[in-house]
């Protein structure tokens, strides 16, 4: 027994009133050591001693906007067989070197980028930089996944996304809010899904990464003198890349109601989205506290309202896309159809009442410590450190900044947060309105909301075939 | 002295020692803290040894209700409160309920412990004055919500029937841990306060704390806090049924759903938490299924064009846990599916698997362990469950060494024990436009 067990005096305690809080510290997160690794790659170092495994993100900053003007189903393909198989390891051994040295391996290619990530323990730091650089450079894109790729997507499209409420309200919700000739309105393709061939893809690959420079970003109990020769040998005979095309503006969003018909469905998903302000905006850090205090946690505003008071629903959301050239707010929650047309009419509400009143003192003061909290929390393991870096810079950001930004929700005027709510989420901006149920009892919900709906079928819905 | 028992759990070398220190309150909670100053983080981990499986048949979905319950307000902490204060001081929380234990966890910078300790220890001491008509009526409608949410997906009811086929009626996990739609409907609020009385006690819970704090301040602020909360008494009997006799040849049923693939679940009865043959089991299950080069993976996935989706899990609970393989067929009937599946599974009984195969599952059960407790709410809940299920804080790497011990023939008879090929329960689910299914029982959901 720990001598001061035994000899510990009980505090009286007083629970008429939640104990003080001390204040929390708002941490210091190190900026990365950058340095040139060679002419076409830059890394990006930040050490955490104590980490059990290092993060290791390796980034071409082009991915299907800049090669394809969208994703198409090309862009998509070498996202998902990237990471199978190198030439110098097959699948099998791959997935089996994966468990044996909980090495986690894996490609992405997204609008802005696309890449191959490494999560591996220290110990293995050496052999797991080899096998990434071997992805991400010599890949050997098995026929055998190619298929099994355009199966899956082909299952997708046409079987398991018509008959998920909540995967077709976001397939919905993407086509409705972005007009196809965007490039984040791109629709799926089943004729040139099924045309993507293994040749197309390794064209693809070259062509990827001689469009722009690699920057690699590590994270982990590791130096310079550790990582970088390790880098050099996996990655360092990279090409130097030409310049990223500029990536044409997207159109702007239009008004929109969708409805798609789900015969017996009891329930109806709604979604609701708005233009809102980029990481980059002035905007960015009232966007943060009004969307935290509205749909952001079990008591926000959308909560307390739809769960807490009225029992309409398990969960509602307001969710932020801070992304470049994607910046919106949405607002998510399903409730039985005999509810639509109040959820609605309350989802207004809320949405007015920011706009004519802002952010109480206390919803400022409880957004600002969640997000400190949040930042905080940035080095608890590799995975949370590299998203917390990674997020950053693909806002085009820093550590410090964004840092003080999260010190600036303290500050936040909560006037400023009304003008703000009026501005953005006010009547004048772009609105979508998308709901996922059955026509027979939620058209008149709709009528009953004032919303004339342009109804789709499933199967429409997920290929984005809307009129 | 108000301590019964204290111990002292050092930290090791390996990335699976959970370090801790452990003691007994006067009023019977038990409670361990374990120091990380990496971040300034604290978890608090409050588990209860109540389940969906401690249900009486009048109750079936009330251990899940109280996940709900327990925030709407206590006698110091009133209506949201527990909510608001906690965010205040920049923390969330969440909680689960199992088929064994019902946990509550918070998250929430250093300088906010006695926040946290106040508002948990309000809840299990005071909560009766929180459980009033409004909020009981108020909580049925969010379940009932919760429930159709889920259920609206494809494949949403499968859990449901699963549990149905896989436990006799009676058995303490027969009925979905969420409930049915009129046991839920039909909860009083006589009938949730004689719950919490029985199951909401100092004796059948644990408290860890973990984190940016030192033992002696956590261990004295949780002290403090839990002074006031009274003894109800020992930790309430729990059903111990003897377990149900297995199948003597395969068991089919299945359900006709809103889908458009057929799936199939390959069901056992696998062995209870504790069991010397349940890491045999889990590795097993990880050797025929897990990716490229696993005994079902690629016959059914990659190298043939027969499943969308194949898996294995097993779940092994205080009274056993399911043992499943999963397949979503892309074409061929089930059967079909079947018979490759439940041949691989004879073949691992009969030759066991290869050093490789042994060697790579047990890899894969370490690493999930390993990155489970790396922060501090991954550390504390696991941390809870070693208390709850071993008596020790630091369970992990005593399992390991249990596991790396399993030899090739050990793996290939629990096998043979647990995973009986003729002896499977097995489940479809099927279009409502397949034909007309093999004569099998359809499963009834209320």
């Amino acid at each position: 027994m720990t001598p001061f067990l035994a000899t510990l005096v009980l505090t009286p305690i007083d629970r008429s009133v939640p104990p003080p809080v001390a204040p929390a510290p708002l941490l210091d997160q190190p900026a990365p050591e950058t340095f040139a690794l060679t002419d076409a790659v830059t890394v990006h170092l930040v050490t955490i001693p104590g980490l059990r495994k290092v993060a290791i993100d390796g980034r071409v900053q082009a991915g299907s906007t800049a090669l394809a003007g969208g994703p198409t189903e090309a862009t998509r393909a070498l996202g998902w067989i990237l990471d199978a198989a190198t030439q110098d390891v097959d699948g099998t051994e791959l997935d089996i070197l994966g468990d044996t040295l909980d090495m986690d391996l894996w490609s992405e290619f997204d609008h802005d980028d696309a890449g191959v990530y490494l999560r591996i323990p220290r110990e293995h730091l050496a052999t797991g930089v080899g096998h990434w650089g071997d992805v991400l450079l010599r890949p050997d894109l098995p026929r055998a996944d190619l298929r099994l790729f355009q199966r899956d997507l082909e299952t997708f499209y046409e079987v398991e996304g018509p008959t998920s409420p909540s995967r077709l309200a976001r397939a919905a919700l993407t086509h409705a809010w972005f007009p196809s000739d965007s490039p984040f309105g791109r629709r799926p393709d089943l004729g040139a899904l099924d045309a993507v061939k293994r040749s197309d893809l390794f064209a693809l690959h070259e062509r990827w990464l001689g469009i722009a420079p690699i920057e690699v970003l590590v994270v982990g109990d590791v130096v310079r003198a550790d990582i970088e020769p390790l880098l050099l040998a996996a990655i360092g005979d990279a090409g130097i890349p030409g310049e990223v095309a500029a990536t044409p503006a997207p159109s702007s969003p239009a008004d929109r109601v969708v409805a798609i018909d789900v015969k017996g469905q009891e329930q109806v998903a709604i979604r609701w989205r708005t233009s809102f302000p980029e990481a980059s905006h002035p905007d960015a850090v009232a966007a943060r506290s009004v969307s935290w205090a509205l749909g952001g946690h079990f008591l926000s505003r959308l909560n307390k309202n739809l769960r807490e008071d009225k029992g309409y629903t398990y969960g509602a959301g307001a969710r932020w896309s801070d992304l470049p050239g994607r910046g919106s707010l949405t607002v998510e929650v399903d409730v039985p159809t005999e509810f639509a047309a109040e959820t609605v009419e309350e989802i207004r509400k809320e949405l007015a009442a920011l706009g004519s009143d802002g952010l109480t003192v206390s919803e400022r003061d409880d957004a600002a410590l969640a997000a400190r909290q949040a930042h905080n929390e940035t080095r608890q393991n590799a995975e949370s450190a590299v998203g917390w870096y990674a997020a950053w810079m693909e806002r085009g950001s820093s550590a410090a900044a964004a840092k003080a930004q999260v010190a600036a929700m303290a500050t936040l005027d909560p006037a400023a947060t009304r003008t703000f709510a009026a501005r953005w989420l006010g009547e004048d901006g772009p609105q979508v309105w998308v709901f996922v149920g059955d026509r027979t009892t939620l058209e008149p919900e709709l009528a009953q909301a004032g919303l004339t709906a342009m109804w789709v079928d499933p199967d429409d819905a997920i290929l984005g075939v809307l009129p | 002295m108000w301590l019964a028992a204290s111990s002292l759990v050092l930290a090791g070398s390996t990335d699976l020692d959970l370090a801790a220190e452990v003691a007994t309150l006067p009023n019977g909670l038990l409670v361990a803290v374990a120091t990380s100053d990496r971040t300034d983080t604290v978890a608090l981990h409050l588990r209860f040894a109540v389940g969906s499986g401690d249900e009486r048949p009048s109750e079936y979905g009330c251990a899940h209700l109280f996940e709900h319950l327990m925030f709407e307000g206590s006698q110091n902490v009133p209506g949201d409160a527990f909510d608001r204060w906690l965010t205040a001081a920049g923390g969330a929380n969440n909680a689960w309920t199992s088929e064994d234990a019902t946990a509550y966890h918070e998250t929430f910078p250093s300088g906010a412990l006695d926040r946290a300790l106040f508002l948990e220890s309000d809840r299990l001491g005071f909560l009766d004055a929180g459980l009033v008509q409004e909020n009981l009526a108020n909580q049925q409608d969010v379940v009932l919500q919760e429930r159709a949410e889920g259920y609206a997906e494809p494949n949403g009811r499968d859990y449901d029937a699963l549990t149905r086929v896989l436990w006799p009626e009676g058995h303490p996990y027969h009925v979905p841990i969420i409930g049915t739609v009129d046991a839920i409907r039909g909860f009083t609020l006589d009938g949730v306060r004689d719950f919490w009385q029985r199951h909401y006690r100092t004796r059948n819970a644990v408290l860890v704390i973990a984190g940016n704090v030192q033992p002696e301040a956590a261990f004295t602020a949780a002290a403090n806090w839990f002074q006031d909360v009274s003894d109800r008494g020992p930790a309430p009997e729990r059903p111990a049924p003897a377990p149900p006799p297995p199948p003597t040849e395969i068991v089919r049923a299945h359900i006709v759903d809103d889908v458009e693939l057929s799936s199939t679940y390959i069901t056992w009865r696998g062995p209870a938490t504790g069991d010397p043959d349940a890491l045999a089991v889990d590795i097993a299950m990880r050797i025929l299924s897990g990716g490229r080069g696993t005994r079902l993976d690629d016959p059914l996935f990659y190298e043939h064009d027969r499943t969308t989706d194949i898996g294995t899990w097993y779940g092994p609970g205080r009274l056993g846990g399911p043992a499943l393989i999963a397949a979503t067929s892309a074409g061929p009937s089930l059967k079909r599916i079947e018979a490759i599946a439940l041949k691989q599974v004879a073949r691992l009984g009969r030759t066991g698997p290869t050093d490789a195969e042994l060697a790579r599952a047990r890899a894969s059960l370490r690493s999930d362990w390993a990155s489970q407790i790396e922060g501090p709410e991954g550390r504390a809940e696991v941390i809870a469950q070693c208390l709850a299920e071993d008596g020790t804080p630091n369970c992990l790497q005593p399992r390991w060494e249990r596991a790396a011990a399993l030899t090739p023939d050990a793996i290939a008879a629990a096998v043979r024990r647990w995973l009986d090929p003729q002896a499977a329960t097995i489940l479809s689910v099927l279009p409502s436009s397949s034909p007309s299914p093999d004569g099998s029982p359809s499963v009834v959901l209320p």
